[in-house]
């Protein structure tokens, strides 16, 4: 059917319903399929996550799934690790060797020796076979350790919750937006980027601080380049001007905070003069700054960053920044912090999985938490670590195989080699492994230090249970498969069924795939809400309210109050604080603590306090900070025939007076060189004022060494292999930018 | 509000850009792709998006370009064709190419001051952005307007007063379109600073 023949109407043969797995976002699509082959995918308007958009990334999934690099049946590892030797076999041969591997494990050392990390739709599925086995809380989330983990500690400090993944920032209804690091157009999801854009359109103030110029810099009314590292200062002294004159939400801080009285005198050293000398950014910048954004409270945010991974006092600097936001009294107020809602959903019906044998056992050895043993975290912050896990430690438990020895490890969807700052130490603790298990879609370099791959059906293919996640606008997500599987590969139920079967363990997988355990839900719900789901493939609770019109026509307190009359009536409410509600916290006081007695008596800074970044040993070493495209996605995306088209090969960013330092000029292939470590690829260097002085930047996830993802094979440097492994000693999260590099021309 | 002296349509479709609101995500160009089967390997697309880096008043700036076929009014490409297959719809203004009666003389890509046409090898002729002419007929959007995640692009029909791009030029301070030295009169407008862009 070319369209372009006859210029006919457009008709898909078949629509089916979906949403994305290209990023965690999860936007709701429409897949359309023509001649049996998907076409084209398309937002679901319905949708209030995403309404009717997909990004760069979401359009080109089709290309992800007719990958011809993709697995294509199962591998079992003839070679050595590393090698990327295999043989195929079957699915049930693959079942057999993997039950076999993992009772030997059981038996030799004990189910708590097996270890998991997991990232995306299929979390459940495998982190219930994970439980089966008798897993304890040796598994991680990258999401939380890589990622968010700081930044969702600080604010579980303050205000007894984290932020989570689908960030609660009302972006459309603000009028002041104060953005560190974090790059919204290029790290982007798509409604987070669709509201940062209307606020554009609505001539919301936008001040972004950041080392380098990136595209969201580009969208900005006022750029500040500052020094790596100094972000909590530039914080500290808005909290400063605030405080001293007097700028604060006084409304809001009396009714709901403790320990304001006790910021008072702390906040005084952190002068604007002297954030200056920290920061590179002037006095008077910050003095204005404090003062304008004041001027808009409630109805403004300081957005804490995303990948708050940085320096190793991320959670005392998102602290900061959550207390810069109470005096601001943004919380659950239009154009600050919203409340996210969620449609609850019926689980599917499993049984219990504490009944395992495995399970048991696991319970009856009462084994230590070799993770968190290795870590001196608070019992607040373990308490988000328990649901999240800990990935960074958990490499490094493996590696020295301490406290006690695990000897299993379950890579599922990610891929350790790309998301941690040393990733020379994870390929050192493969080798402690009796067992390495991968389940992915394409053969990256993780799988081929793999025993066993198991090929997962890309999105397009399968059924996935039920997702409802906690957002402004509450929405259940839908997928069901627009095409029959192309390969030989089973969604991740179906994986993670075939092992426990094969283990005497079938009962706690009562589905054999993804579509019984989806069904199973669905067969719960309430008729008009199934049918619904099945119909627009996506529930969400509407209409939604309009955002209030910013444009200038009318008086924004109006604007804002004919919004909150419209959030009266709606079947989800936002702004409870905004419209009077009585709210209170998950902290031990109730209220928000913007001094913590529970770090207090943990020997951390109740208030948060100012650490300078590490500096470089040598002349000519630059620090080496990484961030993002918006056309690729982590370590994920590199092998998109579309998505290289549009960025095939990174490079290194370099300020003009540190490449005439280093003889260096743009375009000039170099490498990255850190002690006896030389990067495998040489790539080009950009040399451009967008980056500040002393410091180097990359575009992350390049750098690939597996020869079976040919598109992107020897292309690029990788981060993961030239950054920092510190740890936030509050978080337990990683620090990835303290590391230093050393460019040399080849 | 009369913007050019332009021939009487059924229907003036016209794109408005809200050059503001283009974050450079580049969804638009992957869209397109998909939707119109553009080869790969290359970067021959309908549409893209321009960066252009400049230094003003010593303040870097960087600005982000939407570009496609501007469906001109007095279109040079449809001039300078010598077999007809380009052509200029009567009904609605789009500016089409047949592909079997293209022989690949590429005489419209010079001539096009937009850039906004290229050859497609697999086609055997020459390709271009028709508004999604085919979704238009099926009640959908252009694919790049539907996908915009700036919310950038807009698409409607001029003739209708109550169309988004009719109110979107009616409350702008400030619209222009490219190279109007030309006398091309496009149908692609771009304005700055407005709001209320849904």
């Amino acid at each position: 059917a070319d369209a372009r023949e006859e210029l006919k109407p457009y008709k898909p043969d078949k629509v089916t319903f979906n949403f994305c797995e290209m990023c965690f976002w999860n936007c709701t699509e429409k897949v359309f399929v023509n001649d049996g082959k998907v076409r084209k995918l398309e937002g679901n308007d319905k949708s209030p996550l995403n309404f009717g958009k997909l990004c760069a990334k979401g359009q080109a999934g089709i290309k992800t799934l007719y990958d011809d690099n993709r697995l294509k049946t199962p591998l079992i590892r003839v070679g050595e690790r590393g090698e990327g030797k295999w043989k195929k076999v079957s699915w049930e041969e693959a079942f057999e060797f993997a039950a076999k591997k993992f009772k030997e494990v059981i038996d030799k050392y004990g189910p708590e020796t097996i270890g998991l990390e997991m990232h995306g739709t299929g979390e459940p599925g495998i982190h219930r076979l994970f439980e089966v086995l008798g897993g304890t809380t040796n598994f991680a989330i990258p999401a939380y350790s890589q990622c968010t983990g700081s930044r969702d500690v600080g604010f579980y400090y303050t205000f007894g919750a984290a932020l989570g993944g689908h960030e609660p920032f009302d972006l459309s209804n603000s009028r002041y937006i104060i953005m560190l690091g974090r790059n919204e157009t290029e790290s982007l999801h798509v409604s987070e980027l669709y509201h940062f854009s209307k606020a554009i359109g609505n001539k919301a103030k936008i001040v972004y601080v950041d080392p380098r110029y990136t595209h969201t810099a580009a969208k900005a009314d006022k750029y500040l380049q500052i020094k790596p590292g100094t972000d909590a200062a530039f914080v500290l002294a808005l909290i400063n001007v605030m405080v001293t004159e007097d700028l604060i939400n006084h409304d809001f801080v009396d009714k709901y905070t403790t320990g304001y009285d006790k910021l008072k005198p702390h906040i005084a050293k952190y002068t604007p003069q002297w954030a200056q000398e920290q920061t590179g950014i002037k006095a008077e910048e910050i003095i204005q700054i404090a003062r304008e954004i004041s001027s808009f409270a409630p109805n403004c945010i300081i957005v804490p960053p995303r990948r708050s991974t940085r320096y190793g006092d991320d959670t005392q600097f998102a602290r900061a920044i959550a207390i810069a936001n109470v005096l601001l009294g943004n919380w659950f107020q239009p154009g600050g912090f919203f409340k996210p809602n969620k449609i609850k959903v019926p689980n599917a019906d499993m049984p219990d999985v504490e009944e395992s044998k495995y399970a048991q056992l696991a319970q009856q050895k009462n084994a230590a938490n070799a993770v968190l043993s290795l870590t001196n975290l608070p019992t607040t912050t373990q308490e988000i670590v328990g649901v999240l896990g800990l990935d960074n430690i958990l490499w490094e438990a493996i590696r020295t195989q301490k406290p006690y020895p695990i000897k299993a490890m379950i890579s599922y969807a990610t891929n350790p080699l790309f998301h941690t700052g040393d990733s020379n130490k994870v390929k050192e603790a493969i080798s402690k492994l009796d067992f390495y298990m991968v389940v992915d879609i394409l053969p990256w370099e993780h799988t081929l230090y793999a025993d066993i791959v198991f090929p997962e059906s890309t999105y397009l293919e399968m059924y996935a249970a039920l997702k409802s996640i906690g957002w402004k606008y509450p929405y259940v997500n839908f997928r069901e498969p627009a095409v029959d599987t192309i390969y030989d590969t089973r969604d991740i139920w179906a994986i993670a069924h075939g092992i426990a079967k094969h283990m005497g363990l079938g009962e706690f997988f009562p589905f054999s795939d993804a579509k019984g355990v989806l069904y199973s839900s669905l067969n719960q719900m309430p008729k008009d809400q199934r049918d619904k789901l099945l119909k627009d493939g996506v529930i969400s609770l509407g209409p939604i309210p309009e955002d209030a019109d910013l444009s200038g026509d009318i008086d924004p307190k109006v604007a804002y109050q004919k919004m909150l009359d419209a959030y009266k009536k709606a079947p989800f409410n936002p702004y409870p604080i905004a419209l009077g509600e009585d709210v209170s916290f998950n902290t031990g006081s109730g209220k928000i603590d913007i001094y913590s007695d529970s770090l207090a008596g943990n020997s951390f800074d109740p208030l948060p306090n100012y650490t300078p970044p590490n500096k470089p040993k040598k002349q000519n070493e630059f620090r080496l900070i990484f961030g993002r495209v918006a056309v690729h996605t982590h370590a994920r995306t590199q092998d998109n025939e579309w998505l290289l088209e549009h960025y095939d090969d990174n490079n290194v960013w370099i300020n003009p007076q540190d490449a005439k330092s280093i003889n260096i000029k743009d375009g000039d292939k170099v490498v990255l060189v850190k002690g006896n470590l030389k990067s495998l690829y040489p790539v080009k260097a950009k040399v451009t004022d967008k980056i500040i002085q002393g410091t180097v930047f990359i575009v992350h996830g390049w750098g690939r060494f597996s020869p079976y993802t040919t598109r992107c094979y020897e292309k690029g440097v990788s981060d993961a292999e030239f950054c920092s492994n510190d740890t936030d000693p509050l978080s337990g999260a990683a620090a990835f930018l303290n590391s230093f590099v050393s460019i040399e021309k080849v | 509000m009369a913007l050019f002296e332009r021939p009487k349509k059924e229907k003036n479709y016209a794109m408005v850009i809200v050059q503001d609101r283009c974050v450079d995500c580049k969804a638009c160009e992957v869209a397109c792709k998909a939707m119109w089967e553009v080869p790969d390997g290359k970067l021959n697309y309908r549409t893209k998006v321009l960066d252009i880096d400049k230094v003003e008043n010593s303040e870097r700036k960087m600005i982000f370009m939407p570009i496609l076929c501007n469906q001109c009014d007095n279109p040079p490409c449809v001039w300078v064709c010598p077999t007809g297959a380009s052509y200029k719809r009567k009904s609605d203004g789009i500016v089409l190419v047949t592909p079997n009666m293209c022989i690949g003389c590429k005489a419209c890509m010079e001539a096009c001051p937009y850039d906004a046409r290229y050859y497609n090898e697999e086609l055997g002729a020459v390709d271009k952005c028709t508004f999604c002419l085919p979704r238009l007929e099926s009640g959908l959007e252009p694919a790049c307007v539907q996908t915009c995640v700036g919310g950038s692009r807009n698409f409607g029909d001029l003739n209708d007063p109550n169309s988004v791009v009719s109110k979107l030029l009616k409350e702008a301070t400030n619209y222009w379109v490219l190279k109007p030295e030309d006398g091309t009169f496009p149908n692609d407008f771009y304005i700055s600073n407005s709001a209320k862009v849904e």
